[in-house]
Parts: C-alpha cells; sequence; structure tokens
C-alpha cells in the first residue's frame, strides 16, 4: 500500500460568481520515500491539492469530492482532533522562505519547540532544546543563533530554519511548496543537496510543489504536470523530461533554457488557462493545443500509458508524429490561440 | 546608533515641542480680548489700587519682558495665581487634575480590554453577523458625540429614574475639607457619581481599539506564518490568541498611548455634561472668565500629558517589536 | 488565474490614460489620469451598500440645507408668540408630532424659537464646517504630505517638526482658546479646526509618499528627466488620492463633532443656529429636569447620522487603500 493515496480530489472555493473548481478530479499514489514533484503555472491548482493535503485549506475552500488517503485512512473524513494530531508529527510543511512564514515576534527556538509541545506534550526543556540543536546542525545552521528572531535571518537562513522546524517531529511526509523561489540559484542548489540527503537518512517522503521544472529534474522521482484543476502527466522524471506525451508538458519543456543549446530561444506558450468558475467542457488545455480538434472540445481525454508515462490526451499515440517534429517552432504555439477549428496543420 | 542616542534624540525633540507649545500659549492669551483686570479689580478700587494690582500681575510690562519671565516660571512650574480665586495655579491643577485622571483611566481600562478583545474577535470570525454589529456599534459609539450620549444617560438614569447622581463627583455633606483623596475615591457615593460618565466614556473610546485591532487581525491572519501555525497542528485558540493577537497588537499599544493622549484634551465635553470637577473643565471655565494664569497652566498640562504620552509611545513601540531599528 | 490578471488592487501603480504625447498637452493629461482615478474609486467606492447608504444620507442633508426656507416652518431664531397679541412668548410647548396641541412641530425652546425649523437650518453650519474644514485639511495635509515625502532632507525635516508640534497641541482646548482669542462666530471655529486637523492628513500622505518615490516607475520618470511638479502631480497624486479622500471623509465627521463640542461649551456662534448649540441651549435652560426631550435628542441624532456617514465612507476608501482588508 502506497503511503499516500489520493483519488479524484476534487477541491472547491466559494466564490461570489460559484465554486472555483481549483483541483478537479486529481488522482495520484506516492511511496514511502518516494520524492514527488507537481508543477505547473500558477493558478494550475498544486497550492491547493498541497493546502488539502497539508490541512490548511482556507474557509472558503472545501473538498468536494474524492479522498486523500495517508497510511490507510482517508484524511477527508477525519475528525478535527485526530488530523490535527498528524499535521507536523506525520505530515509537515516547508513553507517558502519569505519573511513572514516565521511568526516575527517568537524566536526560531521558540517556534520549533512550540511544535515539539504540541505534539508530544511533556517532553521538556532539555530534551526539546537538544532536538533544535540536532536540527539546527542537520540543515547546516549554528545552533547558537537558534534564539534570533527570523528577520535577523537571511533568505536562506530562514529556509534552512524551516526546513529545521519541518523535520524536527520526523514526519514521514513532507510538503515542499516553492522551496527556492526567494533564493538565488546557488543557495538554491545547497538547500536542494540538503533535503535530499535528509531525506535519505530519515527515510521520508516528499512532495515538491513549485513551478521551477529544474528544482523538479534535481529532487524528484516522479512528475505530475498539473494544468488548470487537472492532472495533465504523470510518470517518472527522466521519462517526463526525455519524451514527455502531452502537448502541454511539451510546450513547457520549450520553455525553460537547455543549457546544451544555448541558441534557442525560449518558447512560450500564447493564450492563458481557462476560467475555474465554469471551466470548459473537454479537454483544459484545447484553447492553446496546437493538435486540438473538436473532440478535445467536447470530451476530456482519459488517461493514456507511454513510454511508462500516464497522461491525458486523446491523441497521445499521434504526439510522435504530429507535434514532436514541430514542437521547436515558435509558429506551433502561437497559431492555437489564433486557430478557429482545430487540426493540426504542416 | 543605538537605543540610548534614540531615546536622547526623542527627549530632546520633547523639550522642543514643549517650549513651542508654552511660547503659542503664550502669544494666544496675550491676544485674548477682554480686559483680565476687570475680573481681577472691583470697581469699588481707586485708581491707584489698581494700577498696583497691575503692575504687581505684570500686566504693564513690555511683551517681551513678560514672555522671559513666563519662561522662567514655566520652567520652575509657578504658573502664577488665579485671577479669579488668588489661589495658586499649581495647587489648582494639584486638586482637579487627579480627579480628572481617576475618570480619564477607569473608562481607558475598561474601554481597551473590552475593546481589544472584542477587535481579536471579530477579526477571527470575519464575515459573521457578529463581526457586522460589533463593527457598526463601534462606528456608532464614535459618532455620536460623547456628550450628547451624557445627556442621554442623565436624562434616562438620572432625570427619569434617578438612579445616578445628576452631577458632581461626590454629593453635598460627603467629604469635606479632610477627606483625603484615597478615602473619597474607595466611597460607595463617589463610584456612584463615576459609573455613569465612566461608562459614557468607556462606550466611545472602546470604538478606537476594536477597530483598529479587528483591521491589525485582518492583515496579521493574512500572513504566511499563519497558514505555517495551522499546518502545525496548533489549536485554533492559540493561533487567535499567541500568534494572531500577539502580532496584531503592536499597532494598538501606540495607538492607545497616543489615544490617552487625545482622551485628556477631550476630558472639556464630559467633565461639562457631569460637572465633574476636572482639568478640563477647569481650563473651559478658566477661558470664559479671562482667568489667563489658570487658563494657562492648565492648558499646558493638557499638552505636556499629549506629548509625554507620545514620547512613550514611540518608545514602547520600538521595545515591542523586534523588528524596529534605532536610526 | 482568469483571463487577465487583475492587478490586486494595489494603488501604487502608474496609470496609463493610454494617449500619445503628441495628440494632447499636459495638462489635459493630468486632468485625464486623475479622472480615471476618481472614477475608479467611485465605482469599488459604491459597491459597498454601507457606503450608498451614506451618500444619500449626505445628499439628503445637502438638499435639506439648501432648500431649509421651504423645509422649515418658521424662521429659527425668531421669538415666537402665542395668539395674535404676540404680547406672551410660546416657549416649552410640546412637540404635534407627539400629538399636543401645537403649530410646532417639534415643539418649542425656552426662549419660544421652533425646534424644527432650528434642526433644519442647523443643516447648513454642520455641512458647511464639516466640508470647508474637510477640504482644507485634507489638501493641505496631502500637499506638505507630498512635499515633505518627495523633497525629504531638510524640508522634510522642517515639515514634519510643524506636525509634530501640532499633534503637541490637544485638538479641543486649542480650538477653544483659539475660538476665545478670535470670537466666537462659525467661520472662526472652521478656522481654527482646520490649523491643527491637517497634521494627521499630513503624516500619513508623507509615508505614503516617501515609500512611493522609490518605486521603479518614478525612478525612472526622474532618470527621465521629469520635472518635479511632473511626478508629484502625475505619479505621486493620483496614488495618495483615496488616502486624501479617505482623511476628507474622516475629516468631515471629526469637524461636525469638534464644532457640536465647542458650541457645547458655550463658545459656538451666537447668530447663528447649529445642533451643538441647540444642545448647549437645551442644557442651559435645563430641559434635562423638565423631562424636554424632543429638544435635545434629535439635535445628537442628526449630528450622529451625518457623522457615520462621513466615517463609512471613509472607510469605504480604507478598502481601496488597503486590499487585505476586503
Amino acid at each position: 500500500m502506497s503511503q499516500l493515496e489520493v483519488e479524484d480530489l476534487e477541491v472547491y472555493y466559494e466564490t461570489e460568481d460559484g465554486p472555483a473548481q481549483a483541483v478537479d478530479g486529481v488522482s495520484f499514489e506516492l511511496e514511502q520515500g518516494e520524492n514527488l514533484g507537481i508543477v505547473g503555472e500558477s493558478g494550475c491548482g498544486k497550492t491547493t491539492l498541497a493546502k488539502a493535503i497539508i490541512g490548511i485549506l482556507p474557509d472558503a475552500g472545501y473538498i468536494n469530492n474524492g479522498s486523500i488517503n495517508f497510511k490507510g485512512d482517508d484524511l477527508t473524513e477525519m475528525p478535527d482532533p485526530q488530523r490535527r494530531r498528524l499535521k507536523w508529527e506525520e505530515i509537515s510543511m516547508i513553507a517558502q522562505s519569505a519573511m513572514n512564514s516565521l511568526d516575527p515576534v517568537y524566536t526560531i527556538r521558540e517556534q520549533i519547540v512550540e511544535a515539539i509541545e504540541t505534539h508530544r506534550p511533556g517532553t521538556g526543556r532539555v530534551e526539546s532544546d537538544e532536538i533544535v540543536t540536532e536540527m539546527f546542525e542537520l540543515v547546516g545552521l549554528d545552533p547558537e543563533r537558534a534564539d534570533d528572531y527570523p528577520h535577523q535571518f537571511s533568505g536562506g537562513m530562514r529556509q534552512r530554519a524551516m526546513i529545521a522546524m519541518a523535520l524536527a517531529l520526523e514526519p514521514s511526509l513532507m510538503l515542499a511548496d516553492e522551496p527556492t523561489t526567494a533564493l538565488d540559484v546557488i543557495m538554491q542548489d545547497q538547500i536542494l543537496k540538503r533535503i535530499s540527503s535528509i531525506q535519505e537518512e530519515i527515510n521520508s517522503s516528499m512532495l515538491v510543489i513549485t513551478h521551477d521544472v529544474s528544482v523538479v529534474a534535481e529532487t524528484c522521482d516522479r512528475v505530475i504536470v498539473m494544468y488548470a484543476g487537472k492532472v495533465a502527466e504523470e510518470g517518472p522524471v527522466e521519462e517526463i523530461f526525455d519524451k514527455p506525451y502531452h502537448p502541454y508538458t511539451i510546450g513547457l519543456k520549450r520553455a525553460f533554457p537547455n543549457i546544451r543549446k544555448t541558441n534557442q530561444d525560449l518558447l512560450s506558450i500564447s493564450g492563458y488557462p481557462p476560467e475555474l468558475i465554469d471551466p470548459p467542457q473537454g479537454c483544459r488545455f484545447a484553447e492553446r493545443c496546437p493538435m486540438a480538434t473538436d473532440r478535445c472540445r467536447e470530451e476530456e481525454p482519459e488517461a493514456h500509458y507511454k513510454n511508462g508515462l500516464r497522461s491525458y490526451c486523446h491523441y497521445a499515440d499521434e504526439i510522435d508524429v504530429e507535434l514532436r517534429p514541430y514542437a521547436d517552432e515558435p509558429g506551433t504555439w502561437n497559431r492555437a490561440a489564433a486557430a478557429s477549428d482545430g487540426g493540426v496543420e504542416q | 546608533m543605538g537605543k540610548a542616542s534614540f531615546v536622547v534624540r526623542r527627549t530632546l525633540q520633547l523639550v522642543v515641542t514643549l517650549w513651542a507649545v508654552g511660547t503659542v500659549l503664550f502669544g494666544l492669551f496675550r491676544l485674548m480680548p477682554g480686559d483680565p483686570t476687570s475680573y481681577v479689580v472691583s470697581s469699588q478700587m481707586t485708581q491707584e489700587a489698581r494700577r498696583q494690582l497691575i503692575e504687581s500681575y505684570g500686566l504693564n510690562d513690555p511683551l517681551h519682558i513678560q514672555y522671559i519671565r513666563f519662561l522662567e516660571n514655566l520652567v520652575v512650574l509657578n504658573f502664577g495665581q488665579s485671577f479669579h480665586s488668588n489661589q495658586p495655579v499649581t495647587d489648582i491643577i494639584a486638586t482637579y487634575l487627579p480627579n480628572t485622571l481617576v475618570l480619564m483611566l477607569t473608562a481607558f481600562v475598561i474601554a481597551y480590554a473590552i475593546g481589544i478583545t472584542l477587535g481579536v474577535l471579530s477579526g477571527w470570525y470575519r464575515g459573521s453577523r457578529f463581526e457586522r454589529s460589533t463593527v457598526i456599534t463601534a462606528l456608532t459609539a464614535r459618532s455620536v458625540p460623547t456628550f450628547y450620549v451624557g445627556l442621554i444617560v442623565l436624562w434616562i438614569f438620572g432625570a427619569t429614574f434617578g438612579v445616578i447622581p445628576m452631577s458632581g463627583m461626590t454629593s453635598l455633606g460627603t467629604g469635606g475639607a479632610n477627606t483625603g483623596f484615597f478615602d473619597m475615591v474607595f466611597s460607595m457615593d463617589f463610584v456612584r457619581h463615576l459609573i455613569a460618565p465612566a461608562a459614557v466614556l468607556a462606550f466611545y473610546y472602546m470604538g478606537y481599539p476594536l477597530l483598529i485591532m479587528r483591521s491589525s487581525m485582518l492583515e496579521v491572519l493574512s500572513e504566511d506564518f499563519i497558514d505555517v501555525c495551522r499546518a502545525k497542528g496548533l489549536k485554533e485558540r492559540t493561533i487567535m490568541f499567541k500568534h494572531a493577537a500577539r502580532n496584531a497588537l503592536l499597532p494598538i499599544i501606540t495607538a492607545a498611548a497616543i489615544a490617552l493622549g487625545y482622551a485628556v484634551g477631550g476630558s472639556v465635553l464630559i467633565e461639562t455634561v457631569f460637572a465633574w470637577p476636572g482639568i478640563g473643565r477647569e481650563m473651559v471655565r478658566a477661558v470664559l472668565r479671562r482667568d489667563f494664569p489658570v487658563a494657562q497652566g492648565t492648558f499646558i498640562v493638557l499638552a505636556t500629558t499629549i506629548i509625554f504620552l507620545n514620547f512613550l509611545a514611540d518608545l514602547a513601540y520600538g521595545y515591542l517589536d523586534p523588528r524596529v531599528t534605532y536610526d | 488565474m482568469a483571463q487577465k490578471e487583475q492587478s490586486s488592487g494595489s494603488i501604487f501603480t502608474d496609470l496609463d490614460d493610454g494617449s500619445t504625447d503628441e495628440e494632447v498637452n499636459k495638462w489635459q493629461r493630468t486632468f485625464r489620469l486623475w479622472r480615471e482615478t476618481l472614477r475608479d474609486h467611485w465605482s469599488k467606492l459604491t459597491d459597498e451598500l454601507s457606503v450608498k447608504l451614506s451618500m444619500l444620507t449626505v445628499a439628503g442633508f445637502m438638499l435639506i440645507a439648501i432648500f431649509a426656507p421651504y423645509i422649515a416652518t418658521h424662521q429659527p431664531l425668531q421669538r415666537q408668540y402665542q395668539g395674535e397679541a404676540g404680547v406672551l412668548i410660546d416657549k416649552w410647548v410640546e412637540p404635534s408630532l407627539l400629538g399636543a396641541d401645537s403649530e410646532y412641530l417639534l415643539g418649542t425652546t425656552a426662549e419660544g424659537f421652533d425646534i424644527f425649523s432650528q434642526l433644519v437650518y442647523g443643516t447648513r453650519a454642520a455641512l458647511m464646517v464639516g466640508l470647508i474644514a474637510a477640504v482644507f485639511t485634507a489638501g493641505i495635509g496631502t500637499l506638505v504630505g507630498l512635499v515633505a515625502g518627495y523633497y525629504g532632507g531638510k524640508v522634510d525635516d522642517a515639515l514634519m517638526r510643524l506636525v509634530d508640534f501640532l499633534y503637541g497641541m490637544p485638538l479641543l482646548p486649542t480650538v477653544i482658546v483659539l475660538v476665545a482669542v478670535m470670537g466666537p462666530n462659525l467661520w472662526n471655529i472652521i478656522f481654527a479646526l482646520i490649523v491643527l486637523q491637517w497634521r494627521s492628513t499630513a503624516r500619513v500622505i508623507r509615508s505614503q509618499s516617501l515609500s512611493l518615490r522609490e518605486r521603479p516607475f518614478v525612478k525612472a520618470a526622474e532618470v527621465a528627466g521629469a520635472s518635479d511638479w511632473h511626478i508629484i502631480s502625475r505619479h505621486l497624486a493620483p496614488n495618495v488620492l483615496p488616502m486624501t479622500f479617505l482623511y476628507g471623509s474622516f475629516g468631515i465627521a471629526w469637524a461636525i463633532l469638534a464644532e457640536a463640542g465647542v458650541s457645547f461649551i458655550g463658545l459656538g456662534d451666537p447668530n447663528t443656529v447649529s445642533w451643538g448649540t441647540m444642545l448647549q441651549a437645551s442644557r442651559a435652560y435645563s430641559a434635562l429636569s423638565f423631562g424636554a426631550w424632543w429638544w435635545f435628542v434629535p439635535p445628537g441624532i442628526c449630528i450622529g447620522l451625518l457623522v457615520i456617514s462621513g466615517f463609512l465612507i471613509g472607510r469605504g476608501y480604507e478598502e481601496i487603500t488597503n486590499p487585505k482588508l476586503q
């Protein structure tokens, strides 16, 4: 049995104009010790998905349908007190290193100890302090600085402090939400390496939520590509980067610089993601897809299995011929937005 | 540049402001129309006696001499003597100031305790009917003049039902020249007189901390660390008070110190309505009868209180918020 | 998320009026920019029910003020006499609205003045004080704040010292002293209020101005050689406008309350009727003890309505200046 099994999860937000379907039928599995990346542009639902799993949806958010099974128990059906016990102890979160991810009026030590005391009451001062020291050393921070306030730390140090706090109770699953966005490239590299090595030590799994594909490439075993609240494609990292079978993933690939082909222009997929309040009927990507046909606009695609990947495209089988050879041409991605009826043009 | 030089600089600013206020005051009072001597001197006096009196008050000297003397006196806290009663102004202040302070502080403490709590709750339960009704009540409390509420309260509870006394701080017959301040304060009679004005004032004061606390809470609740607190599995109550309210409180402390300053200035109205023998009411009476020394003295006391409280507010904020640096 | 990324309510944007340099001259462009800003505010403001109601209330009072002579039944400061002979003063008459047999809707005062007419004419004093004081306090405060924030240095220091000093003067007592010096007259009251009240607007606008100044779009304009005036009027001012209006609205509220207080003390304008002077008179003649509540209750209600409208409109602007509160 996998550690985490998400099945047909639907997470909606109440808005004035009706429910916004932020996560609309997402399924995946995560094994113990595995790293799974979730990528997609902003608004694709990845953060909502993360919040639903951690259990910090805002008041307006609710789980409409589906289940989140963690070690056999369905989190969506769990009573609050039980859920709260799971939080941090089993599932913890590494938030962004933004200035206010840590409470500014308490020291780092106080905030870590708070987590310890909440879940293991009676731990005592001495032992708590030992844990703090251990965690600090694990992430490469000077334990003497545990009594500093968050604003006294640099961005990179704050990120590490967040990791230290997330690890304090040795959770089985960690969710890293944009763990490197606020950092420069060098720091990013260091942090990622650290996270990987710590993970191996304690054999915890990790969900990495990010829009930065390179982070996923470095740290994850498998990847889910999300688009407009649904899974577009899923599979092992190497296969997805090497030969994806969903038009969106192909487009994403071309949107990031390739260090080997420095002369390549970056291509962006023109157009915008669809409305979440009244989403389109068929495939969500149809509007921007160069291969879209009428069928795409009417029917939601089912899972196709190719190359070890799970891809949600009607024409996954045809991609090798119809799209991949033309993926490098800017015209391919612009035509989609302007095209009235679908069909691939030469 | 550290805390020490910050404090020093602020203190200097304090002194300069006080001096400026004193000077403007001096100018203003000298400009007031109406012959002050007519209040001092009775028409029975001879010309000679009148001239002597005027001389002794120094009202004939050139303005700059008067000014220098004024400053000198100010520094040693000599505010002169009342034109009206011949009592030293400092005595008058000493008599009336404590009464104002008792009233103000009582109302303030009640108001802030209630206001802050309601503010935290309305910020937390945002969008609820509770929040909406508290906000409307707070706004109404600040929109209706305090003295008007005082009038209504006096009318309903005093004139109609006779539950509260109609005026003053103590009833005739109680107390007397020998009753000490603390004896008086703890008497039942005093409390009966205190309830209405304190309640009316508290009702008015309450709105401000409530509204500020609510906005502050709303700002804090949108911060990332609140999400992290939830993810940590902390109880809602813990998050609301230990994290959200604690952060939201920072602006309140300074706002409270400043509001206290304003409160002192605004004491004028409530004291007038309830005939409470406080320094605000005394100032107004002095102004109306052109009793310069008393008017000046009481005004300076009011101004000093405000300036000093603003100063404390500055220091307090620096102390409470670990992020503040002293530049 | 949806089609276009709506700039999430940040007021710090360089608004584009979409015209090219050639077409239209500088003044017209500045004017257009302001007009667009104001229109944008208006739609956001009127979204809120409380703001709509408040604006209606203020409009209602303004109509009453303008048409006072047609609405009032008598002259507010004209002693009313009983019957034809006109010898006995018609005082302490009970209101006809409460069923008494009289020709006075809200009865008369101890001096024989018609209360209803006083109430009606009182709107004029209230609105005059409120609007004039508000316009000047917000205006002066904004100007000073913009200049201090933009120029910084000695200019800022000097102006803020002045503001600090003003903050040291207790509001009501100072107004009382000023009015005592200048004479109890509506204009003097307004003047005294303005002298002190611009201080809060100045401080707030200054700090906004300071942070706006560091924004890339202002820096860019400076580098491009734009004149100080151009930057202030085109880039800074439209962005601080919501705050200005916020303080303007609050200013109306504060001014009306202050005038009521000053009049209540006895320093009100003896030749003009205001709700504050009505309250003062009612107290002077012990209306409380006589239970003539129709004399002192209505003026307070009017004050409350107008003041809360000012606050609610101001709070409407608060939502514009601080999107997190939405």
